[in-house]
């Protein structure tokens, strides 16, 4: 039971120092709301990739995929009639884009979706039913009806490929998932078939199968087509973005931890900061239970009320970075069909838990203490500091070791990206622990070696940092922590950035660039036209010319882009400048010469770590002739997909899927033109074609890819940003605490003959001293940080090995960052200390 | 079968193909036919275009046991029974229903375009075993997923099919001047049964209501083209059950076919009907359907036909017959149907029991209603008199 007593001393500390109630409310607010907002974004976007996924794909177990043409729609009648494979579906879809985005146009057949039974949907208003199956009419969701302000019976533009479509809503459909009504445009498979000029042509069946028709299927089904279990596949793309929402996953729990440790500091500094008061309730009779009740009842107000604005603040800042994570997984993965921002009640719980349970525990121990304590030791401050220099060696101890473990499994052969984050984690705690007793030690050291070098104010700023350590020490750490945490991605960042510019500078060795739209896309288009690539071949100024061909194929390592590469055909009497590369990164001997000749094909490098592919190994191809096996000449380095590209000589396309089309082109000038001249002159060949055509100098693409990358990478920002918030409101609240505490010592300094500008420097120098200790330690950690990142977790998460590049403006920045903090937190304290009166002050002793 | 029922399974379809399967939510709750407002829903409109059957057509055979787009329904359905070896009784049913959701098939780019859609459902009655089972599919016709032709005679829908074999069929003097085409091989297989039947007409062609124009209410043109053959002489093999359970069973027995095409509705004071195709072992048939109006009395409209043993046949008009529900059976979706008749009908002095062989032979698919195998009792000795099989819709 708590006394009124206690209770009225508790209003009284907290009445007085107002600031101290609100920068602990505000760092555990902080703490819970960065965790909240990352894991709410974080589960919107996986509830998106899902609905998306289930969307388009449905629960089918298995789907059979063909060549780059498609499937020819009699293999669908053949099912149905020879096989009797009812549970089957047709689907023929393309992304189109409508406004500047891109939607899933999405052709099924309804009869055949019933018997699956998905895709049940509601149509709204009173459409004319048979109506919706006539040529040119879609349904739209209706979130995006209301997104593109289109109704029942408007009109929709839509552009695919760089064709113009024009299409009528025939109905608005909603469906008992919101989300899921948002981003498809459906239209019956006749419609699709006109629309996307596939008419003869399926882009997919989708199949509800049993054991025994797998196999009676498998072997039916005609050489060139697939027959891929849906499970797997869907799989596979869900992988690579569990990746990369557990990269966020980590990034918020360092916050929490940054926020954890600044709670419990504050917290803690609270106790502290009370002895006295403890000390006298329990010589007037208060128990030591009644005490602790005491400190824990405070804790929880402070929990409650920071958790709950955590969470209100959590939500606000998630709507916000849900944007950032569905662009990013739009840009990477897959075109997501809902975008919409999901309030998931596990993530609030999850939140809320962090909140109270971090904010309680961090107080348990001083709160214990203050209990135990009896009332004569809890009135001598020294006691605490005696018991916090006691422990330096075990703390030292014990950070080494959990840092060298940390940096044991970060070494270890493994490809647990898991596996990485904890050796990421004990690395950062083990350093939290090791802060303390180092900066102790570094002060200590200091005083040891050069202390008469400096003047006695120096020595009293050491003395002082030492001294506070039980208080400021997990500050300090914090500190450090999320400053080595924007030092870390800060480099992991830039050195992808390096690899990435060096790496297009590599591939994009032609000066002109030419594509449809959709090139990336996962199904080819006719392409360009040949007669047209034939004339501007003939343009002058064009030394060669090399014709590509991207397109997305079935393999055992489910589906994957192929790119066919033609050598470079040079102009008679010219001379090309450098060939078409690939950078690889392993290779056979003589990969070079095998791949021209078509005996072999390279893998990218994300693929080949997924995989474990080595060059040397086989990859197997479902064509028409049959199973056709081919060598792994070499392993290339490439950025363009996560989910893996497969490279080949064109000739050896071509006589595996007998497919002509060229989807892009890179022409090498001769010189006689400028490259703006070249680029005009290959427009204007342009504007004849009847299709949109994309053209790029080399240097725009790499501008392109530049701000593909930047956007990708936003969250990543706007993550370290929030974590250096957190931890810039700690420290602040820390160091003025510590500073404020002083008052009294500072008084008496003055009264001791120092003058207000002394007393000032004094205040000021020590933060700025500890904030420059946090700074420097901070390096350290955060270039082991960004070295596990680069080597483990990338490289595990994507099976990209990007090539470590330290940008010292990164390191400066740090430095800048934790000095700026700390000077910034000494300001008021100084101002304070500047301006007492010591008499006044000292009046009370 | 008759037209409302039709009507409705048209409903649904045309409701399942335009809004891209809103129905796959309703086939969750499985609404009563009778829930649907046929009338209501399809309103006048939705008939304009069609060909309609007005007057009294002559019909050639073989040409006419293939499609007729231009109206809007039109069914293949064939019933039956037959014994295995033991002696055991089974029953079956064949249903193909080619649905027209605009008069007219539109020209377009994509093979998929199509006006026609195609349901079929089919049942197998084991009576020993106390074993129905009954298998739905639909599919739009385009492009060859499913649809009919006169010649080679086929109805299909994926691999169910209905097809004519080259040998003749029912040929001298049985054939009674109308020529009905060859033997037609059946083969469908659903997850848990599956028939493959041959059929033979042992009968000639009987056209239905006046000459085969049969009026379903007083308006001009809500009538269809109606034509049986009352018997089929039927053998091959039902296989019921699936897997290890499998049983493949040689049967031999006789069905019936009904050929019926339209633009029909029920009209609004009708509410279902009653549908009886009774094969007597004295080598007569009788058929008889009854119109139901909302109080459940018989509509005016309802009509039949005595069939002899030489295939003349006699109209039955509403007057002519008296049918009485003796014992209800409750399906577990609390459905109430009369599973058990008395049939008095003084023309032919019959005065019968007719009674379901297993009383769920219920068909729970998109559309629920009743058909199944039942037996002509004699009332006073219990004696059978004959088998044939009932159909029960709107209950």
């Amino acid at each position: 039971m708590v006394s009124a007593l206690l209770l009225r001393s508790s209003a009284r500390f907290y009445g007085r120092h107002r600031w101290q109630g609100l920068l602990s409310l505000a760092g555990i607010m902080l703490g819970v709301a960065v965790v909240i907002a990352v894991d709410l974004a974080n589960e919107s976007a996986r509830r998106a990739f899902d609905l998306s996924l289930e969307a388009v794909a449905g629960r089918t177990t298995h789907r059979i995929s063909g060549g780059p043409d498609g499937i020819p729609e009699s293999v669908f009648i053949d099912l149905r009639a020879k096989l009797g494979l009812y549970r089957s579906a047709p689907v023929v879809t393309d992304y189109v884009r409508v406004s500047g985005r891109s939607y899933t146009l999405l052709g099924i057949d309804p009869l055949s979706e019933l018997v699956l039974g998905r895709h049940s949907l509601g149509i709204e208003g009173d459409g004319d039913l048979p109506g919706l199956l006539d040529a040119d009419t879609v349904l739209l969701a209706a979130g995006l009806a209301a997104t593109l302000e289109v109704g029942e019976g408007g009109e929709l533009l839509m552009d695919h490929r760089g064709r113009s479509l024009r299409a009528r809503v025939g109905a608005v459909f909603s469906h008992g998932d919101e989300a899921l009504a948002e981003g498809l445009i459906l239209a019956d498979i006749a419609v699709a078939q006109e629309l996307l000029e596939r008419a003869g042509t399926l882009d997919r069946i989708d199949l509800v199968l049993d054991d025994n028709q797998v196999g009676t299927l498998a072997e039916w089904l005609p050489a060139g087509l697939n027959l891929v279990e849906s499970e797997s596949r869907d799989q596979s793309l869900r992988r690579m973005t569990d990746n990369f929402h557990l990269n966020l996953t980590a990034m918020s729990l360092l916050a929490l931890l940054v926020g954890g440790l600044l709670i419990h500091n504050t917290m803690t500094f609270s106790v502290l900061q009370r002895r006295q008061v403890w000390g006298a309730c329990r010589a007037l009779g208060a128990t030591g239970r009644e005490i602790l009740a005491l400190i824990l009842a405070e804790a929880l107000v402070f929990a409650l009320a920071g958790t709950l604005l955590g969470l209100l603040l959590g939500i606000v800042l998630a709507q916000g970075l849900v944007g950032l994570v569905l662009g990013t997984v739009d840009d990477l993965y897959f075109v997501l069909a809902v975008r919409e921002f999901y309030l998931a009640p596990r993530s609030l719980l999850e939140g809320a838990g962090l909140g109270l349970g971090i904010t309680l525990l961090s107080v348990l121990v001083p709160a214990l203490e203050a209990a135990k304590t009896p009332p004569a030791s809890v009135l001598r401050r020294s006691h605490m500091e005696l018991r916090a220099r006691a422990m330096v060696p075990a703390a030292l101890l014990a950070g080494a070791v959990m840092m060298a473990v940390g940096w044991w499994l970060a070494a270890l052969d493994s490809d647990s990206v898991v596996m990485g984050f904890v050796a990421l984690a004990l690395l950062v705690i083990g350093f939290c622990v090791l802060v303390p007793p180092v900066v102790a030690l570094l002060v200590r050291g200091t005083l040891v070696v050069a202390g008469t070098l400096f003047g006695p104010l120096v020595r009293m700023m050491l003395r002082g940092i030492e001294a506070g350590l039980s208080r400021t020490g997990l500050a300090l750490a914090a500190l450090s922590v999320a400053v080595a945490a924007t030092v870390g991605m800060g480099i992991m960042v830039a050195s992808f950035r390096t690899t990435l510019d060096t790496w297009l500078v590599q591939s994009l060795s032609g000066d002109i660039y030419i594509s449809l739209p959709g090139y990336t896309s996962e199904r080819p288009g006719a392409g360009l036209s040949p007669e047209w690539v034939q004339s501007l071949a003939q343009l002058p100024g064009i030394a060669a010319i090399e014709r590509h061909r991207l397109v997305r194929a079935e393999t055992a390592f489910g589906p994957v882009q192929v790119l066919a590469v033609a050598g470079v055909e040079r102009r008679p009497g010219t001379l090309a400048a450098a060939a078409a590369r690939l950078p690889l990164k392993a290779a056979l001997p003589g990969a070079g010469e095998r791949l021209r000749a078509g005996e072999g094909v390279l893998v990218s490098e994300p693929l080949a770590f997924q995989r474990g592919i080595e060059p040397g190994a086989e990859v197997t191809f479902d064509v028409e002739q049959g199973a056709v096996t081919l060598p792994v000449l070499g392993i290339f380095s490439d950025f363009r997909s996560p989910r893996g590209v497969i490279a080949m000589d064109r000739g050896l396309y071509r006589q595996l899927w007998k497919d002509d089309g060229i989807s892009g082109l890179a022409l090498y000038g001769d010189g006689a033109l400028s490259r703006a001249e070249l680029l005009d002159a290959v427009r204007k060949m342009a504007a004849l074609q009847p299709r949109d055509i994309q053209i790029y100098s080399s240097a725009g693409i790499r501008e392109r890819s530049m701000a593909l990358f930047d956007r990708t990478f936003a969250v990543t920002a706007v993550l370290r940003l929030l974590t250096v918030l957190v931890a810039f409101i700690g420290i602040l609240g820390a160091l003025m605490l510590v500073q404020l505490e002083r008052m009294r010592e500072l008084a008496v300094l003055r009264a001791t003959g120092m003058t207000a500008r002394q007393v000032t420097a004094l205040v000021l120098g020590q933060t700025a001293l500890m904030g420059l200790m946090a700074g420097l330690l901070a390096l350290p950690l955060g270039l082991l940080m960004a070295d596990v990142l680069i080597h483990v977790i990338n490289l595990r998460a994507f099976g990209w090995t990007l090539t470590a590049a330290i940008p010292y403006r990164v390191l400066l920045e740090a430095l800048a960052l934790a000095l700026g903090a700390a000077l910034l937190a000494g300001v008021y304290p100084a101002w304070r200390a500047g301006r007492v009166a010591p008499a006044r002050l000292l009046r009370e002793e | 079968m008759q037209p409302g029922c039709l009507a409705k399974l048209f409903l649904r379809l045309v409701v399942l193909l335009g809004v891209a399967l809103a129905v796959a939510a309703c086939d969750g709750h499985r609404p009563a036919p009778s829930s649907v407002d046929v009338t209501q829903a399809l309103g006048g409109e939705a008939e304009e275009g069609f060909e309609r059957a007005m007057t009294v057509r002559e019909f050639h055979f073989p040409a006419d046991h293939g499609p007729h787009p231009e109206f809007r329904n039109e069914w293949w359905y064939i019933t039956g029974h037959g014994r295995d070896e033991r002696d055991n009784l089974y029953g079956f049913q064949i249903t193909f229903f080619r649905i027209a959701i605009a008069p007219d098939a539109p020209r377009r780019a994509s093979a998929w375009a199509g006006n026609q859609v195609w349901m079929a459902h089919a049942a197998v009655t084991d009576v020993a075993s106390g074993l129905h089972l009954a298998a739905q599919r639909y599919s739009r016709a385009e492009p060859g997923l499913a649809g009919a032709a006169a010649a080679p005679f086929r109805v299909w829908l994926g691999d169910w099919q209905l097809t004519g074999l080259p040998e003749e069929g029912i040929t001298g003097e049985a054939a009674n001047g109308a020529a009905q085409g060859g033997l037609w091989h059946l083969s469908m297989a659903a997850e848990d049964f599956a028939l493959e039947l041959t059929f033979n007409p042992a009968k000639p062609v009987v056209l239905q209501g006046d000459r085969g124009l049969s009026q379903k209410s007083g308006s001009p043109g809500n009538a269809s083209y109606y034509y049986s053959i009352p018997r089929l002489d039927t053998g091959g093999e039902l296989t019921i059950g699936s897997g290890g359970d499998k049983r493949v069973i040689p049967v031999t027995g006789m069905s019936w076919l009904d050929r019926e095409w339209g633009t029909s509705a029920l009209g609004a004071d009708q509410s279902g009907w009653d549908w009886f195709s009774l094969q007597l072992d004295s080598g007569r048939d009788l058929m008889f359907y009854r119109l139901r109006d909302t109080e459940g009395g018989m509509h005016g409209s309802s009509l039949g036909t005595w069939i002899e043993a030489d295939g003349s046949s006699t109209v039955i008009s509403p007057d002519d017959i008296r049918l009485t529900p003796l014992q209800w059976w409750r399906s577990p979706g609390g459905r109430r149907y009369p599973v058990s008749w008395s049939l008095n009908y003084p023309g032919a002095g019959a005065d019968w029991i007719v009674r379901a062989l297993l009383p769920d032979q219920e068909m729970n698919l998109a559309v629920i209603y009743w058909e199944g195998l039942v037996e002509v009792l004699e009332p006073e000795s219990g004696r059978r008199l004959g088998l044939g099989y009932l159909e029960m819709t709107g209950y």
